[in-house]
């Protein structure tokens, strides 16, 4: 019997919560992935997938992006996703606003979704399907219209890690590994950091190519995705909290030599991880045998083919 | 019945004009009365020139009526029965008709070139269905057609004449299409089940001659001409002759009522063909459309040949959408055809402004339908494209579930559309394009079901050759290139097939006329220069020179009043010096050899000497 999954009769219909941080976000955006939630939430059901579908809003905008009278219109409208809201009144972060949201819960499984994101009806059950394994711990969506690149394969969907576009996790073993790394981690890089560590406490992460999640990115016209300013800053701090964080000091040092010579956005993140480590705000470095941690090309996993 | 004082109306009888093929109608459908009393009720008989010929193919009385009191003494003075009478309102006309008739059985009735005419044509409709509906017999009627393409050639440069008499009578009070007459006899109650038209090439609004819209040999009349004879059958019609039963009223008007002007309808209609060989493809593609920022869209879904259990499939796929868009989708099943017959279909049944295919493994980007409606705004009318990235893929199986996985990059098409560029290969896969909703139900452009690839490329020139193409540089969709053995157009026919395809279609853009978008002479001509290649060039230089100094030279420039004299004698003008720039290596050689053997130079050698000879 697995200690998380469907395997169990406790959870041979799960309740999943549904759960995505809102930062001033264009409430249209919202209603046409509770539209596509709601629909894939009556189809589990119907077909006994899973029991109950939950959505949790948690908003970390400078002012809220659903008032009362929006948020009881979307209660009325999607009545299986029994929707909440709260209003964090502060920027806490993609990782520290799912943990807040993931505190209280009591379902069996989280699924960690942007919140402008469309889902396939058949979303549920096949995200919930390689959990019959009981060494699943975290299965991804794919993305479309842009695929993610990274590696996984293509007999049994093993990866190194998920992203959290869209990404489901038994709810045990997110509260029993602590989470994201808030304190570490603000906006990007908590997903591959939570995946690793997922790896680390022996379990698998899953890709799911049939399991599809529409999440609104754009190309340039040379079909190259386009970053944005803050994208760029994220990512740069991020990699080099990855760096150290995953025992590679080896790519602190190499990124730092980047970063200083790069541009605005990474010389300022460069800036800040060094404050940080001034200031012993660093995380404990783990995975000394490199035996979790991939860094290749400046990527967290091998790569198909570049984007 | 049609009261013109400067003509007479009186045209013979023939085999190819209305009354030989109103004739033929009735004797199609009617055998010889063996009744007495049965009777032809002909209305606006005028000179009832087809009376001879009726009575004698159908054993019938003649019974002729008419507003004009001339020609009714005439048909009496040939010894048929003619009634005067002007066809006003409805139930004094019909009480009169009836009083004419006198009990006799009507066995048919004809109102031929008439209609026209009559100021309350709708109400003598009405009477000819109560008259016919009693006697369960058929009417004939004819009238001109206004659609005749003369007349609308010589519309579209704002030429238009009423006659005397014949297509354009300066008498007319009502102009017929086949469409209106139709929508007119049905809201009268009068169903066509037969007609005859009389078609005249040359009509007699054809003038002036060498106008041209109406020329044959212009380029401009072979344009239209291409156009409008791929509309309909009518273009050569002079007039329309059909026969009519009595049966239900329609309810509409006989004109356009303003719903009728104004259809409300989806900005755009999606057309999907699917063979429902592979589902996951259109899951990806349905997710896809659930997430477009723009909702002015129809889906209409075309299942091709499809099994029970596929069609159950698909349906189920459909109908686990998002509520809004199961609204706004459809499933027709197509049983018939290549893969070009879903679209016709598809096509066919669309109610969108304009019309795209997005074939069950493309992937739309969220902006798809808002890019397309953003340049239908700037550019109305014209074929409206954006672009669409190519992604090789093959298909995995994880988990017991098949899904798409993408093994390559990104490869974007062309940012603009390049009209000459697509007359050798297509550029623009279909996702990336939108049709106005009138090259298929205006101009009925169709999807050429004799190809078995490269349709859509084919479709696409023959529109852009008259509506043009307006271009989006935004990336909108996925065009997904298969690898390995997943089934696609590209595995399914072979090389032979697609190099015989792509020579048709070849063969078919030389005979249309084309339409070229501005800058198309430049781009032309660059492509004509390059073709030179560097060594032609060259040439092309030193030829260049050698006619110009001949043109500028003091003996060339001394002799031109006698090259005045020759070409007042009816000989050749020479070129102009600004000509050269235009002209190829080979037309350079033939000028220059020219040149020198004319009269000017040989008589001017000894001073020329300085000039490359």
């Amino acid at each position: 019997m697995d200690e998380f999954g469907t395997g169990g009769d406790q959870f041979r219909q799960p309740y999943i919560q549904v759960q995505s941080v809102l930062y001033h976000i264009e409430i249209s955006s919202v209603v046409r992935s509770l539209e596509s939630l709601s629909r894939a939430a009556d189809l589990s059901i119907h077909k006994g997938e899973c029991k109950k579908v939950s959505v949790i809003y948690g908003d970390a905008s400078s002012s809220p992006c659903i008032d009362g009278a929006e948020l009881e219109r979307l209660r009325e409208r999607f009545p299986a996703l029994n929707l909440s809201y709260h209003f964090f009144g502060e920027n806490l972060g993609s990782a520290r606003g799912h943990n807040r949201l993931a505190e209280g819960a009591t379902a069996d499984y989280l699924l960690i979704l942007n919140p402008d994101v469309v889902v396939c009806p058949n979303l549920f059950g096949h995200m919930l399907a390689p959990f019959a394994s009981p060494r699943t711990g975290m299965v991804e969506a794919k993305q479309i219209p842009i695929e993610h690149p990274k590696e996984y394969n293509p007999l049994t969907g093993e990866t190194g890690w998920a992203t959290t576009a869209c990404a489901l996790t038994p709810r045990k073993l997110f509260h029993e590994l602590g989470g994201f790394d808030a304190d570490t981690f603000f906006l990007y890089c908590d997903d591959v950091d939570y995946s690793w560590r997922v790896r680390e406490a022996g379990y698998k992460v899953i890709f799911m190519p049939a399991a599809v999640a529409f999440h609104d990115k754009r190309l340039s016209s040379q079909g190259r995705w386009r970053p944005t300013s803050a994208e760029r800053y994220y990512s740069a701090e991020a990699a080099l909290l990855m760096a150290y964080k995953w025992s590679r000091p080896d790519l602190v040092e190499l990124l730092s030599g980047y970063f200083r010579n790069g541009g605005e956005d990474e010389r300022r993140a460069l800036k800040n991880f060094e404050e940080r480590r001034a200031s012993g705000k660093l995380p404990a470095p783990r995975d000394p045998a490199h035996a979790i941690g991939q860094f290749i090309d400046g990527m967290y996993a091998l790569h198909r083919y570049p984007l | 019945m049609i009261l013109n004082p400067n003509t007479k109306y009186d045209s013979g009888y023939e085999h190819d004009n209305v009354y030989g093929h109103a004739l033929a109608l009735l004797t199609r459908h009617l055998s010889r009365s063996e009744e007495s009393d049965a009777v032809h009720l002909d209305l606006g008989c005028g000179y009832a020139r087809i009376a001879e010929h009726l009575t004698s193919a159908l054993g019938v009385q003649y019974v002729g009526v008419d507003g004009d009191s001339e020609s009714v003494s005439a048909v009496r003075a040939r010894g048929f029965e003619a009634h005067h009478l002007l066809f006003r309102e409805e139930e004094p006309t019909c009480e009169a008709l009836i009083r004419i008739l006198a009990g006799r059985r009507v066995k048919s009735l004809s109102m031929l070139d008439t209609l026209e005419h009559l100021p309350e044509g709708d109400s003598v409709l009405r009477v000819i269905r109560e008259i016919i509906r009693r006697h369960q017999a058929p009417a004939v009627i004819s009238v001109p057609n206004v659609a005749h393409r003369d007349i609308g050639f010589r519309l579209a440069l704002g030429q238009w004449d009423y006659t005397r008499e014949g297509l354009l009578d300066y008498t007319h009070t009502r102009l017929f299409t086949r469409e209106s007459l139709i929508r007119t006899l049905n809201a009268a109650g009068l169903h066509v089940i037969d007609s005859n038209d009389v078609r005249i090439a040359r009509s007699d609004q054809h003038f002036p001659k060498t106008l041209p819209s109406l020329a044959e040999g212009a380029s401009l009349h072979k344009l239209l001409s291409a156009l409008r004879e791929g509309v309909d059958d009518t273009a050569d019609v002079n007039q329309f002759v059909v026969m009519v039963l009595a049966g239900p009223v329609s309810g509409r008007k006989p004109y356009l009522e303003e719903n009728d002007q104004r259809v409300q309808r989806p900005f755009l209609s999606v057309v999907t063909r699917t063979q429902g060989l592979r589902p996951h493809c259109l899951i990806e593609a349905m997710t896809a459309l659930a997430s477009q920022t723009y909702r002015d869209f129809e889906v209409i879904v075309v299942g091709h040949k499809l099994s029970y259990e596929k069609q159950k499939r698909i349906e189920r796929i459909i109908d686990d959408c998002p509520e809004w868009l199961r609204n706004v989708t459809r499933f027709v099943r197509e049983d018939e055809g290549n893969r070009t017959r879903p679209l016709n279909r598809g096509f066919s049944e669309a109610r969108g402004e304009y019309i795209t295919i997005l074939d069950d493994d493309d992937v739309p980007f969220a902006h798809w339908v808002e890019t397309f409606h953003q340049i239908a705004e700037k550019s109305p009318g014209a074929i409206l494209r954006a672009v669409s990235v190519r992604q090789p893929t093959v298909l995995v199986d994880i988990w017991g579930q098949k899904g798409v996985r993408a093994v390559g990059g990104f490869t974007p098409y062309p940012p603009r559309f390049d009209m000459l560029a697509h007359l050798v290969c297509n550029h623009s896969p279909p996702a990336t394009l939108a049709f106005p909703r009138g090259v298929f139900h205006d101009l009925k452009l169709r999807f050429d079901e004799t190809l078995t690839t490269m349709e859509d490329w084919d479709f696409l020139m023959r529109a852009a050759f008259i509506v043009g193409v307006a271009s989006s540089e935004e990336i909108t969709a996925v065009y997904r290139w298969w690898e390995g053995n997943h089934q696609s157009s590209r595995t399914d026919h072979d090389e032979t097939e697609w190099r015989r395809n792509h020579d048709v279609i070849l063969n078919k853009f030389d005979r249309l006329p084309i339409i070229l978008p501005p800058g198309s002479a430049s781009s032309i001509r660059r492509m004509h220069e390059a073709t030179l290649g560097p060594r032609s060039e060259s040439r092309h230089r030193e030829l260049y020179r050698r006619c110009l100094s001949i043109l500028t030279s003091t003996s060339w420039i001394v002799m031109a009043p006698l090259r005045w004299v020759s070409k007042y004698r009816g000989r050749p003008s020479p070129i102009a010096v600004h000509d050269l720039e235009g002209l190829t290596v080979d037309e350079l050689e033939n000028l220059l050899r020219e040149l020198r053997s004319s009269t000017s130079w040989r008589l001017t050698r000894f001073i020329h000497r300085d000039v490359g000879s």
